[in-house]
């Protein structure tokens, strides 16, 4: 922390859905400027996290935030055949400091187009949202977070079942984000991703099980702790098996009601 | 020939209780556009039908106890379904339409019982589920004009709320927009535009005025903001047709007006279907 003031500051943060207990005792601080990766298996609590950073979920605990706060809810989660195009996304990140009565107006929508450019997406600005691949849906609502302008900005797994062009471009502006002093908080389930790209890691299994960098997180160990037999050891190096169809069967369940 | 038609469909609106129902008619496409709109976004069209169905034993109720009258009958039974569906839902075990179901055949046949066991009411049924040119009143159409200046004032300063809390609750929670807030808002002007538009389309097809515009709409346009205007234009329209036909057929005003709905519907299907541009998604 080296005595900087925390963007994110949590403690001990719990989060329970009726009698089962999601999250234990979550301590952590986030340092402005850090771009840092929330990890762990299925269930283990990560978009609860989020949600409870949000205000969405009931949580026992202290948890400080610097405002404003942005966020990007997975992807699944958009009505994606809404009537609505991509800039219309975007300008709707705007909508919090319009009002009540006041429309988006010319400038607005240009501020749109040019954070639809910064994502690479300023070609399909008039595209309908449910026309766009995955990791273009993905692109757009970062853009829409980008409008928030947040000092924090809050992503749940942002990079899931995304082309690796969306990928990279993502990257980079969450890096320009971090550049810019604003502190990045990302849930994922890419190991590999998350040590190549984030300055510190939180592994979580309902309670936080490390928070580090790279280098103090991905050992057997600490992983086992988090993963549980799930740990594949290759060449010495560390990785850990996730279910790849989660995201299905959450979609699925949206679409069965 | 179109101007024999036209002059005849203008003929037909010469009695005043025809001008008040057409006054009434095209009041109610306001709520019932914009209201509409939403319902079909947010699949609540079974929903809205079930309120529909759900005002027929009240209405039944309050003709048959004057103290009540039908439309305080309708709102209160209105009013108890939307709260009964909204907290039962909450029920995983029961979620996804079998509570909306349960409750639009409950209603209906608690209606029917009312209405040969207890009420020997001099109101036809076909008058109740279908509405009734005759039975429109003066006081119809002030209703009609409150609930359409409320619609439009609470839809205008809804619009973006409403726009992100469907598109996206998840985010639109904390961007502020409360979606639960909107969501009961919503809800309540469903209740409201249903019982005031019961005695032009009756109780049992309200939801068709409710849904086939706005559904007609969304396959001609594909940004939500025009979709409500066209909505709009759209249901008065239908309504005016309807009325002109119902009038010259001597049928009820709400199964015309929704097979003038269901009409200019399945054209808009064939037009998306044929149009070299293809659909609008």
């Amino acid at each position: 922390m080296s005595g900087s003031v925390a963007a994110i500051a949590v403690e001990r943060l719990s989060v329970a859905f009726g009698d089962r207990l999601v999250l234990e005792d979550v301590s952590f601080t986030v340092s402005p400027g850090a771009l840092v990766g929330v990890l762990g298996p299925n269930g283990a609590g990560k978009t609860t996290l989020l949600r409870a950073l949000l205000g969405e979920v009931t949580a026992d605990g202290r948890l400080t935030l610097a405002a404003p706060v942005a966020y990007v809810p997975q992807v699944s989660d958009v009505q994606a055949a809404f009537p609505i195009d991509a800039q219309g996304v975007v300008v709707m990140g705007l909508y919090p400091r319009l009002g009540w009565w006041r429309r988006p107006s010319r400038d607005d929508r240009r501020r749109a187009l040019a954070l639809l450019d910064q994502v690479g997406m300023a070609d399909r600005a008039r595209s309908p949202f449910g026309e766009l691949s995955g990791g273009q849906r993905q692109r757009v609502l970062l853009a829409r977070a980008l409008a928030q302008e947040g000092r924090v900005m809050l992503l749940d797994e942002p990079l899931s079942g995304v082309d690796t062009r969306s990928r990279a471009l993502m990257l980079e502006v969450l890096r320009q984000q971090c550049a810019e002093d604003r502190t990045v908080l990302m849930t994922t389930h890419d190991l590999a991703e998350a040590a190549r790209v984030c300055d510190r890691m939180l592994l979580l299994n309902r309670r936080l099980i490390a928070a580090g960098t790279t280098q103090e997180i991905f050992t057997e160990e600490v992983l086992r702790r988090a993963y549980g037999a799930d740990v594949l050891m290759l060449d010495g190096r560390v990785g850990a098996l996730d279910d790849p169809h989660h995201h299905t069967t959450t979609e699925r369940r949206r679409w069965n009601g | 020939m179109s101007l024999t038609i036209v002059s005849g469909m203008l003929d037909a609106f010469d009695p005043p209780f025809m001008q008040r129902a057409l006054i009434a008619g095209l009041l109610l496409a306001v709520p019932l556009g914009l209201i509409g709109t939403w319902v079909m976004l947010r699949s609540l069209a079974f929903f809205s039908h079930a309120v529909g169905v759900g005002t027929f034993p009240g209405v039944v109720v309050g003709l048959g106890v004057p103290a009540i009258g039908p439309v305080v009958g309708a709102l209160a039974a209105a009013g108890v379904l939307t709260g009964a569906v909204v907290g039962l839902e909450r029920d995983e075990r029961v979620r996804g339409g079998a509570v909306t179901g349960l409750a639009l055949s409950t209603a209906m046949a608690l209606g029917a019982v009312l209405l040969t066991t207890t009420f020997g009411l001099a109101t036809p049924v076909e008058a109740i589920l279908f509405g009734s040119l005759l039975a429109i009143a003066d006081a119809d159409v002030i209703r009609s004009a409150v609930v359409a200046l409320v619609t439009v004032v609470v839809v205008g300063l809804c619009a973006q709320r409403l726009q992100s809390a469907t598109f996206d609750r998840s985010w639109s929670g904390p961007a502020g927009a409360r979606p639960r807030a909107v969501e009961a808002v919503l809800l309540g002007l469903i209740a409201g535009t249903v019982v005031v538009a019961l005695p032009v389309v009756g109780s049992l097809l309200v939801s068709g005025l409710l849904v086939l515009p706005a559904a007609t709409a969304r396959l001609l346009i594909t940004d939500v903001f025009p979709m409500l205007a066209v909505s709009v234009g759209l249901c008065a329209a239908e309504v005016v047709l309807g009325l002109a036909v119902a009038r010259e057929l001597d049928a009820p005003p709400g199964a015309v007006i929704c097979a003038a709905a269901g009409l200019v519907f399945a054209a808009a299907v064939l037009f998306d279907r044929v149009r070299p541009r293809g659909r609008a998604t």
